[in-house]
């Protein structure tokens, strides 16, 4: 595990002290679950409803696109720097290449999390990747590279589908060509229920093992809504293969439900853009 | 990932084929190309496989030692899983080459096994002592579609493996000692008949295929891999390539993976059910054939 000197490094071992509070984590859970059975949700959602969703764009000056989402207590910042060349290459790429950070802030969860990337990380960065890269026209782009960083500020559940959907307004707000609008959203299933836009509690209720054959786990979706193309979809947990087509067929109305969100969040800014210009 | 690079009239020939369902080496779309699997080669491992599918060589080893649970689940052992590209088995793994390839896999591997894998069984004294599986996997060959090959080969070194008993434990305060039996065959069979494995589907053209070769790889726009348990069940699935997908197709796709997933847990158990039963007089190959 490589560590960086320069940078202070929390001692080694040490237990967050939520594992010793007498409220112990099991018994929030299980709140959330006997909640759950009766159709009800700790923050007093309907099962079928997505948090509130708070978007802005041009947040960072310096970059040249760049979103800041707020998804319930989920906030994070994507950014879109210029295509640049691709350093050290050699060959010709016919298709522009994406080059993705997927990073939590050392305080956004409830664990301390470190200055090195880990292995969830990584993952994320790849899945993050590949939600946006079908979305973007990469063939204006030969030989060059688009920086696109995720800075996760607070972790409370469906962090991947915020951050694409954050993507896709970054990509828009640095004006980067694409073929549509990427939106994203994800599902939590625990015991048959479908719940929408989990929380990081119920993602955990969620995903933690059990004996019995109910469906249980998650599901993310990124879509492009007029193409009507799902450029990525990710699940993990135990589920029915013949419930796969219901949980698409929900995420899809999903994203169309963020997509207007989205779109009107765009169409706001084009006319500031051009308010802004007319008073200059 | 690897140094094969097609023409424009390679990649016609191999989409044109997979239209007819007719592929370069004569298989149809569903078709799986010969698995060869041997069990328990490593003798210095708890359990060991050694996978050849057609050219992806795979070897797992799993290997056991005591660790302390943690903290937020003292009654669950632990599991790591940790993949080595060898730069023997294409020149681009030299290096770092391989890391994010490798990275992915692991990741993969440990997500599809969690929801599935009982980690309670790994338990010695609930909040002082568990068992920690470390399983690695080396890839020797790499011949395309490597998440299957090593899904399955995962699966057969941790049906493989088995735990040493312990004899007595010794409480002293708040330490405990524990007394492991030092016979090699005084052991216990771990249970992994319940993991699952990993499917990949490849969209060429408006087909997909299953066990894609690694020029299928390259002229697919897209790949589904599906982690189906052997009760049909579907634990993970990952896309990778660049492409995107109609809902229908997905939901098409993930129908028939989980199907191929189901007959190739049937194929596998009744490999490791042979091979278990005929342990006396093994015939062995190991490396040479």
């Amino acid at each position: 595990m490589p560590t960086n000197l320069y940078r202070f490094q929390g001692p080694e071992g040490t237990i967050p002290y939520q594992h010793y509070l007498i409220d112990k984590n099991n018994t929030k859970l299980t709140k959330i679950a006997t909640a759950l059975m009766k159709n009800e949700r700790c923050d007093g959602r309907d099962i079928s409803a997505h948090r509130n969703l708070c978007i802005k764009t041009g947040i960072v000056t310096q970059a040249k696109g760049s979103a800041y989402v707020e998804k319930g207590h989920t906030k994070l910042l994507c950014s879109v720097f210029d295509p640049k060349e691709v350093p050290n290459k050699v060959e010709y790429a016919k298709t522009g290449e994406l080059q993705c950070e997927f990073k939590f802030a050392t305080f956004s969860c409830r664990q301390r999390r470190n200055y090195t990337r880990d292995s969830e990380e990584r993952q994320l960065c790849n899945e993050f990747r590949r939600a946006i890269e079908p979305a973007v026209c990469r063939g204006e782009f030969a030989n060059f590279e688009i920086q696109v960083n995720v800075l996760v500020l607070e972790n409370d559940g469906s962090v991947l589908s915020t951050a694409i959907t954050a993507a896709g307004l970054a990509l828009m707000d640095g004006c980067i060509p694409m073929y549509d609008m990427i939106v994203a959203s994800s599902l939590g299933i625990f015991k048959n229920t479908i719940l929408v836009d989990p929380t990081y509690d119920e993602e955990t209720l969620c995903l933690s093992w059990t004996e019995d054959e109910e469906n249980r786990g998650t599901v993310m979706l990124a879509y492009m809504v007029s193409l009507e193309q799902i450029t990525e979809f990710s699940q993990n947990g135990s589920m029915d293969i013949n419930m796969f087509p219901e949980y698409v067929q929900l995420l899809i109305d999903q994203n169309c439900k963020i997509n207007k969100l989205v779109q009107s969040a765009a169409i706001t800014d084009v006319i500031g853009h051009f308010e802004s210009q007319t008073t200059d | 990932m690897s140094l094969v690079s097609l023409n424009e009239g390679e990649k016609v020939y191999i989409i044109h084929g997979v239209e007819e369902n007719f592929r370069c080496d004569g298989r149809s779309r569903q078709d799986y190309r010969p698995l060869e699997l041997e069990m328990d080669i490593v003798s210095n491992a708890n359990g060991s496989a050694r996978l050849r599918l057609a050219n992806s060589d795979i070897l797992v080893c799993v290997k056991v030692e005591i660790d302390t649970p943690l903290p937020e689940t003292p009654n669950d052992g632990k599991i790591e899983y940790f993949v080595d590209c060898s730069a023997n088995a294409t020149p681009t793994f030299e290096g770092r080459g391989g890391e994010q390839l490798a990275a992915e896999l692991s990741r993969f591997l440990s997500l599809a096994h969690c929801p599935v894998f009982n980690l309670s069984k790994l338990c010695i004294v609930s909040g002082q002592s568990c068992w920690k599986l470390f399983v690695d996997v080396l890839i020797l060959e790499c011949g395309g579609n490597l998440f299957d090959a090593v899904s399955l080969a995962a699966k057969a070194a941790l049906c493989n493996t088995s735990l040493p008993n312990i004899v007595g434990t010794y409480e002293d305060g708040k330490n405990i000692d524990l007394q492991i039996s030092d016979d090699p065959f005084d052991t216990k069979p771990l249970d992994a008949r319940d993991l699952p494995v990993l499917v990949s589907l490849c969209k060429i053209g408006n087909n997909y295929v299953a066990d894609p070769t690694i020029e299928e790889e390259i002229c697919g726009a897209g790949c589904i891999v599906i982690s189906v348990t052997p009760k049909g069940k579907v634990s993970a699935v990952l896309k990778k390539g660049a492409g995107s997908f109609m809902p229908d197709t997905l939901n098409e796709i993930i129908m028939s993976g989980s199907q191929i997933g189901v007959l190739l847990n049937k194929a596998l158990e009744e490999t490791i059910t042979k091979d278990m039963s005929s342990n006396v007089c093994k015939q062995r190959f190991g490396f040479l054939k």
